[in-house]
């Protein structure tokens, strides 16, 4: 209601400015490029009258009143070189306008506003999504890896629906996981999940800053970068009609690979003998020869069986398509642009039919989702622009319910009691399903009857969001000055409806091939499908923005001025709304373009926190020297555009998911508790002086042209110092006698640096470019609250998610036993368990002889990449055009200490064929294998580095071939303007180091159901063709 | 249209310059207006409708509530799944739990329970939380609306279940940091060091005194109400006392050690008189005539761990017991860890039993003519077929063994659990075939031949029924078994002694023999009094968290703890002739450090006041 009470009463203020006519005589001419091809909205100015100014339409034509016929007119245009003409009393001027190929005009999007690429201090990365929104993915910063310097990122499931790449500028320097940076589209924040569902061709560009200098004008928001994303809007010009359409399929680029049940039996026979170490009598092998041989020649099928069920239940390859229809074009008055578009992709899984005369309920993966977006500028007098935003986006995510284990199906596929190649046939003999009977199974019923009959669980995700604005030009006031207001409403409204059944009833039998007889589970009828339908997140978020920008040049002084306040209240579910409010002001001053400053600061209030606590002021100074603009300079290296030198130092913060801070501690009442009846109880202890967790940012950065554009080079140094995090207490006695509040004590750091070369050329009819970029960032934890066993395992002054364990140093061999079977008194063992030979073996760091808790250390790096690079290439000649996208990222690791690494927790797979054996004693590469649970080798109880590898990988990330129909042949056809056909790929090739382990090198993380059971990540293909109606 | 309407402000701009910056000024005061929370009250913190501390203790209920809450973790220590798959009975010789690498009970198994493994082990965290709540409440105490003989009632309640909370400490961790009605703000610094063992006893027992003044003998006949039955009385507070006397005058306490400079887990010296203290301790509780040996339902072993819950099922045994809700899952925790699986309730998945006796426990009990099995009087066979005949009838209310009556759904009358491995009968009957579930070597069965069955109830299973039953903490045989062993140390064997243990036997249910000695060996001498004790409290008080800390205050863990556990293999040939073998089930380690606990690493780290204990 504020927030409505306040813009109210700007829109009137807004309406009560008028408007300045020009007189004197009249000028109409046509712009156009050196070729001769016209160029609507270029801006016409009167110098020296800086409010008499005009836009060529659609045909490049101006009409312009000036005041004397000696005036001078300045021609503007973003991509061309400005000019500015003596009118000389003409009444008609004709301009060409040559292309500006030093890129020296290239406008940067900054917050609240842009600069040109000349004038930014700031360090940010930004690409076009001209270069993406062919891309065959669904989610847009999957592809944004290495073609953003600073941008890292690790996707972590190929899932329809759920596939977007979890990503961090300048890595990560967060002790409480608040690594996610602030997304911001059109100047409204956006969530990480929001940005996942944008539709690629509704976006004009993407920036990432990075810097203190672009970030500390979103104050407490901006501590871990910020993602910006303008979308297209209307502009001069005829309307043009864009249709594509893109067909696809997506391939999952590597499945795991499982022993057959030959190779499991042979291996538990090996299990058992290892078990009797030590024992008078050797245990009961559980396969006889003749069981063996049946599973070798698969001569009983049903007694014996041998299911590949990952081949069984899942295909190689699903299908995507995309469709989007956009309209773009304007006039003075009205510029619209208007898009829409639907994705759809299927899941891996196979078509399963359901049980004879049950219903059908489809059960497999796909997403859909369908995007609009309608961007209106109308623009009612010369100063006024109404902004009029509206756009949405509406997703299905659907997932099979007949999953039992709740990490997913390809959790489930891992996992030896449920879908071992032994469990149970594919099929009964007279048609039935059968079930986990074994030992060591379940009881899991056959995955097939479970996903054919379970059900589904489906998503909805509902996103709309409006954007109302309005911009009035000032210049009455003074020149330069204009007053813009926007308001956005934004919701999230997510449903589900879930069509299960309880997959544990479903009828299935066990079928006894000795004697031909079946069993039942216990139930024989097919249970109903209850069905559960509800709202999940229920989210709105409204946000107003009211700002003065005054920009102007006084000869050699260029100023530019901001001063703009926001309000946003987020309402999520049924929690109290909470309030933000922020105030910034920027100010950029430049002499010539030569030398340059900019100060911004940004006051922020929050009522999460108590009053005294609530407000911080983040505020930021950069500067820049041109090198280039010194006059000297362009004489002695009139080779170099372009050689600037930027530097940066400020304040952003955070507050992301912090508490609201309560001023009492609550009691609880229980019920009860005891016989006796209810209980009350203390809850756990405050802290009320909660406040913004901050970050010191210092950049330094140069750019760099060469040869009239055809090299530019960028690089950037950055350290950031992130204090007042807000974490947990580990350093209070437990005498307290109650859970202690986080406070604002973590300090850590981040350095790194990014840099990037491009170079362009044009040879005859062929142009191409190459260009590679490479950024490095590692962080250290310099203050957290700990209170660690052994001093040597502090994590101060070590990396952000590290992982404590042992340091494997091989396998214990025979020769470190004695005679009676023990571990000889001279080698160090552990107590945990007994060892025989063939156990992992571990260093005995502090030399006491036993392996204990003081023996651990820290293991390897952590998950996320110290370092990502990419490098790409384009070639055009004629119609044709070639690009691609190598990335890969290094300096990091990769755990699989899951259940997938432990025989028979996981499906055997090929490595443990080369167990620890008596026979295979020199080169094992797992240790030797075993049915009693033997802690000392179960590598998610006792972590070592065993299973910790390098993680490496470089990935043809994507490559598109395109062909451009010429404008002749067009021109027969008749309605065409524009016909473009390509073939696209993403994650074509991927050389990896993952060691032993069969992970993705992405995926793999360190939870212990990880590990090889996400859904894969999946190398998309596509054919698509982009028409421009006439 | 447009001219109409923009005409006013535009003659306005012809006018004056001026009026051109007032809407500017205007925006930029009402920028200002808008930031400033005190104006528009955007940023106004919400209040949160939450209850404080000055609310729960200005109301009687919510006060009393309080107090429930107080009982919550009594059972903590006692509990079979202290250690989540075990209890200390598993860490000792009386029972095999589950194997369960990372969880404590295995550390004390294998010998590598460790400052750093020890967190596990909640029995500090939760005396702690619970002390600093009664803090809470003693603070608070004033500002209570009820009379004040309800409070003293009250009072006395929370100060006794302190002492039992430091208690657990004590006896487990040794000295500890005595922080009398401390409450601990946040931002508290903490690093209080741990007073000696003789301090630590002098403030329980003090505690106990002074909460034992407070309270009533029998709290339903103070306060008239029903639904008070169970909470802490002046019986709880003696028995506690002697319990911890008991302790402090035995072996390991009362003795000098060397390697102990700070005393927090010894006493330095010898003195024959705190046995005395312990003698007079026990005493006290006997002499308020409040308690006898339950004897109301037969068999009377059996039934003593049924009842006491409610008023109407009073049980004149029971001195201080948690009372726990009755819910569906409390109603059959027991059984749900030790029944076998072929009788599985319905919490029970297959694997999650986790309790099985060892023969070490099984040999320690006598015959029904209460002679042990190693007297050739005795009349036990030996290892074979008619081993488990006419046993100390206790030992069918602790163990559940091959061939072992037990209720099954679907059968009218107990039908036998089937424990061993070999040729099991093809039948569709459990009562024929359990043993494919039961049976020693199976993936879900028992890994020592036995199941524990004391404090369970035979029809808690499938088909059968469902019973909440008190957790029965201090008993009066505890109490008797405490005066006899301190009276012994004190005097040596006498009548009253003897007849002490005359009583426990015959509930027990062992045969007075001709001598009406109950196979007890007439005119003792000490030793001999010491180690029939020693195994009487193996006996009568197995699974009730006793074994683990006597045979550390009797100095003979080393012996008892350092050497191979066993277990009995029986094999069913094809004609149904078992045959039996004594098997290894764990080799288990003690190390002298592991007579105590240690102390969590991380809490030395935390507070540099804080001293580990000897060995560690």
């Amino acid at each position: 209601m504020k927030i409505l009470r306040n813009i109210v009463a700007l829109l009137c203020l807004l309406l009560s400015f008028n408007e300045i006519y020009g007189q004197s005589g009249q000028i109409t001419g046509r712009v156009t490029d050196e070729k001769g091809v016209t160029i609507p909205g270029v801006t016409v100015v009167e110098t020296g009258n800086l409010k008499n100014g005009a836009i060529t339409d659609e045909n490049g034509v101006f009409k312009i009143a000036v005041s004397n016929a000696n005036a001078t007119l300045k021609f503007s245009a973003t991509g061309f070189v400005g000019v500015t003409v003596p009118t000389n009393g003409k009444t008609q001027l004709n301009i060409a306008l040559k292309a500006d190929v030093k890129g020296l005009s290239e406008v940067v999007i900054v917050a609240y506003g842009q600069q040109t690429k000349l004038t930014t201090s700031g360090a940010i990365s930004s690409i076009k999504a001209v270069e993406i929104e062919t891309q065959p993915i669904s989610s847009i910063q999957n592809t944004l890896a290495g073609r953003l310097p600073g941008f890292f990122s690790a996707q972590r499931s190929g899932r329809p629906g759920a596939d977007a790449a979890d990503f961090f500028i300048r890595g990560i320097s967060s002790l409480n996981g608040d690594t996610q940076p602030l997304i911001i589209v059109d100047d409204i924040q956006w969530t990480y999940s929001q940005v996942a569902q944008l539709d690629p061709s509704e976006i004009e560009t993407i920036s990432i800053l990075k810097d203190a200098s672009t970030t500390a004008v979103y104050g407490v928001r901006g501590a871990n970068g910020v993602l910006l994303i303008t979308t297209k809007r209307g502009r001069i010009s005829k309307p043009t009609i864009t249709a594509s359409a893109s067909f696809g399929i997506n391939k999952v680029i590597r499945y795991p690979s499982f022993l057959d049940s030959y190779a499991i039996a042979v291996l538990q026979n090996e299990a058992i003998m290892n078990d009797s170490y030590g024992l008078s009598s050797p245990l009961t092998l559980p396969w006889t020869p003749a069981d063996l041989q049946k599973f070798k020649d698969g001569s009983d099928p049903y007694g014996h069986p041998n299911v590949n069920w990952q081949e069984e239940l899942l295909k190689n390859q699903a299908t995507q398509n995309n469709y989007n229809v956009d309209i773009r074009g304007g006039n003075k008055s009205v510029k619209y642009f208007t898009s829409f578009g639907y994705f759809t992709q299927d899941g891996l899984l196979r078509d399963f039919a359901p049980a004879p005369g049950t219903e059908s309920v489809s059960g497999n993966y796909f997403y859909n989702r369908i995007n609009f977006r309608s961007n209106l500028d109308v623009t009612p007098t010369k100063t006024l622009n109404i902004r009029f935003d509206l756009n949405g986006r509406f997703q299905t995510v659907n997932n099979p319910a007949g999953v039992l284990d709740p990490s997913g199906l390809f959790k489930e596929l891992i996992a030896f009691r449920a879908t071992s190649p032994l469990t149970m046939p594919l099929i009964n003999p007279n048609g039935t399903y059968g079930y986990a009977n074994q030992s060591w199974g379940n009881g899991y019923v056959n995955p097939i009857d479970r996903l054919a009959n379970g059900g589904y669980a489906r998503n909805f995700y509902n996103d709309f969001n409006i954007v109302v604005g309005a911009d009035q030009k000032l210049d009455f006031i003074t020149p330069g000055l204009n007053v813009k207001a926007n308001l956005s409403y934004a919701s999230t409204i997510n449903e589900h409806r879930n069509i299960t059944r309880d997959v544990n009833r479903l009828p299935a039998y066990y079928y006894n091939s000795a004697t031909g007889t079946y069993t039942s589970k216990g139930n024989n009828q097919f249970p109903i499908f209850g069905q559960n339908v509800g709202n999940d997140a229920n989210n709105n978020v409204t946000i107003f923005q009211g700002s003065l920008n005054y920009k102007r040049s006084f000869g050699v002084h260029n100023v530019e001025a901001l001063a703009l306040m926001q309000q946003q209240s987020t309402v999520t579910g049924a929690n109290v709304p909470l309030n933000f409010q922020s105030i910034v002001g920027r100010l950029n001053y430049d002499f010539k373009q030569r030398y340059g400053v900019q100060m911004t600061m940004a006051r922020n209030g929050n009522d999460l926190f108590r009053p005294d606590q609530r407000y911080a002021v983040f505020p930021s100074v950069a500067g820049f020297w041109n090198v280039s603009e010194e006059p000297f300079f362009k004489r002695l290296f009139p080779f170099i555009d372009l050689l600037k030198f930027r530097g940066s130092y400020g304040l952003s913060g955070s507050d992301n998911k912090y508490p609201t801070v309560l001023s009492a501690i609550t009691y609880t009442l229980p019920g009860a508790v005891n016989f006796f009846g209810n209980g009350a109880q203390e809850g756990a202890l405050i802290n009320t002086a909660v406040t913004w967790e901050k970050k010191r940012s210092t950049n330094a950065g140069v750019d760099i042209n060469l040869f009239k554009g055809k090299i530019s080079l960028t690089g950037d140094y950055f350290y950031e110092y992130r204090y007042d995090q807000l974490i947990g207490q580990a350093g209070i006695p437990l005498l307290i006698g109650q859970s202690v509040p986080s406070a604002n004590v973590g300090i850590s750091d981040n350095k790194g640096y990014e840099i990037s070369l491009t170079y362009r050329n044009k040879i005859g009819q062929v142009s191409y470019s190459i260009g590679g970029n490479f950024s490095h960032a590692i962080n250290k934890i310099i203050y957290t609250s700990e209170a660690p066993d052994f001093p040597y395992l502090a994590q101060t002054g070590r990396q952000i998610g590290l992982t404590k364990g042992y340091d494997f140093i091989g396998f214990y061999q025979q020769s470190d036993f004695d005679a009676s079977g023990q571990v000889k008194s001279d080698i160090p063992k552990p107590l945990w368990s007994t060892i025989q030979p063939g156990d992992l073996k571990y260093a005995d760091l502090n030399g006491d002889g036993l392996i204990t808790e003081a023996d651990q250390t820290f293991l390897a790096q952590p998950n996320i990449p110290a370092n990502t690079y990419g490098a790409n290439f384009g070639i055009n000649y004629k119609g044709f055009s070639l690009t691609g996208l190598f990335q890969g990222a290094f300096g990091y690791s990769i755990s699989a200490f899951a259940e997938s690494s432990e025989i028979f927790g996981g499906i055997p797979q090929p490595l443990q064929l080369q167990s620890w054996t008596p026979a295979n004693a020199a080169n094992p590469i797992y240790p030797r294998i075993g049915f009693v649970t033997n802690v000392n080798n179960i590598t998610w109880k006792t972590i070592s580095d065993y299973t910790f590898v390098p993680g490496s990988y470089l990935r043809l990330k994507s490559l598109e071939l395109g062909y451009q129909l010429p404008v002749v042949w067009l021109n027969k056809i008749g309605f065409l303007q524009s016909c473009r056909m390509y073939l696209s790929g993403y994650n074509l090739l991927t050389w990896r180091n993952t060691g032993r382990f069969q992970v993705d090198p992405e995926i793999a993380n360190q939870s212990s159901n990880a590990s090889g059971s996400s859904y894969p990540i999946t190398a998309n293909y596509a054919l698509g063709i982009q028409l421009g109606l006439k | 249209m447009k001219d109409k309407l923009f005409s006013a402000s535009k003659s306005g701009a012809m006018r004056s310059g001026q009026g051109m910056i007032k809407p500017f000024i205007s925006f930029l005061l009402l920028t200002l207006a808008l930031s400033s929370c005190k104006k528009t009250g955007f940023l106004d913190q919400k209040t949160l409708s939450q209850i404080t501390e000055q609310q729960v203790f200005s109301d009687s209920l919510r006060s009393w509530q309080y107090i429930n809450s107080r009982y919550n973790d009594v059972s903590y220590s006692w509990e079979i799944t202290r250690w989540r798959n075990g209890g200390v009975e598993s860490a000792s010789d009386e029972a095999q739990s589950q194997y369960q690498p990372t969880q404590v009970q295995t550390y004390w198994q294998t010998g590598s329970i460790s400052p750093s493994n020890v967190g596990g082990d909640q029995v500090w965290s939760l005396a702690y939380q619970q002390t600093r709540a009664i803090n809470i409440f003693l603070k608070n105490k004033k500002n209570i609306p009820v009379t004040q003989r309800t409070k003293n009632l009250w009072e006395g309640q929370v100060r006794v279940l302190r002492a039992w909370y430091l208690a657990s400490v004590l006896k487990s961790y040794g000295g500890f940091p005595i922080l009398r009605d401390t409450v601990f703000d946040a931002n508290a610094k903490i690093d209080i060091p741990r007073s000696s063992y003789e301090d630590c006893v002098k403030y329980i027992t003090s505690e106990c005194d002074a909460a034992g003044a407070l309270l009533p003998v029998d709290y339903v006949a103070a306060t008239g109400n029903q639904v008070d039955y169970g909470r802490a009385t002046k019986g709880a507070a003696l028995a506690l006392k002697a319990r911890v006397l008991l302790y402090a005058a035995s072996p390991l306490m009362n003795q000098s050690r060397g390697d102990d400079p700070g005393r927090l887990v010894s006493y330095g010296n010898y003195d024959v008189n705190r046995w005395k203290l312990a003698a007079d301790a026990a005493q006290a509780v006997i002499d308020l005539n409040q308690y006898s040996l339950f004897r109301k339902v037969t068999p009377y072993f059996y039934n003593l761990w049924l009842n006491g819950l409610t008023y109407a099922t009073a049980n004149s045994e029971m001195i201080f017991a948690f009372e726990p809700p009755t819910t569906t899952q409390n109603n059959m925790v027991r059984e749900t860890v030790c029944n076998p699986p072929s009788r599985a309730t319905r919490y029970q998945s297959g694997a999650t039993v986790s309790s099985w006796p060892l023969q070490e426990l099984v040999d320690a009990f006598g015959m029904a003519n209460g002679k042990p099995i190693s007297d050739p009087a005795s009349g036990y066979p030996g290892t074979g077929d008619n081993m488990y005949l006419n046993r100390d009838p206790r030992f069918y209310a602790t163990i559940t063994y091959n061939g072992g009556p037990r209720y099954l759904s679907g059968f009218s009358g107990d039908q036998p659990v089937w424990t061993y491995t070999g040729v099991i009968p093809n039948s569709t009957s459990i009562a024929v075939n359990g043993a494919l579930t039961d049976g020693i070597y199976t993936p879900t069965g028992t890994r020592t031949g036995y199941y524990a069955y004391k404090m369970l109830c035979n029809n808690v299973a499938p088909g059968g029924v469902e019973l909440n039953r008190p957790r029965i903490l201090m008993r009066y045989a505890e109490v008797l078994l405490n005066a006899a062993e301190a009276n012994n140390e004190l005097n040596g064997p006498s009548g009253q002694i003897y007849n002490w243990l005359k009583d426990i036997r015959s509930r027990a249910g062992i045969a007075p023999g001709a001598d009406g000695m109950y196979g007890m060996k007439a005119g003792m001498s000490q030793l001999e009094m010491r180690s029939f004790l020693q195994n009487e409290r193996q006996v009568e008080l197995a699974f009730e968290e006793h074994r683990f800390y006597d045979i550390r205050r009797w100095k003979l863990a080393p012996a008892l703890l350092n050497k191979d556990m066993h277990g009995m293999e029986i094999t069913r040939a094809a004609d149904g002739k078992f045959s039996y073998r004594t098997i290894v089930v764990r080799s288990n380690t003690f190390r002298d450090a592991m007579y105590w606990f240690p102390i969590a690493q991380a809490e030395l780290t935390k507070s540099s006041a804080l001293k580990q204990n000897p060995g560690y």
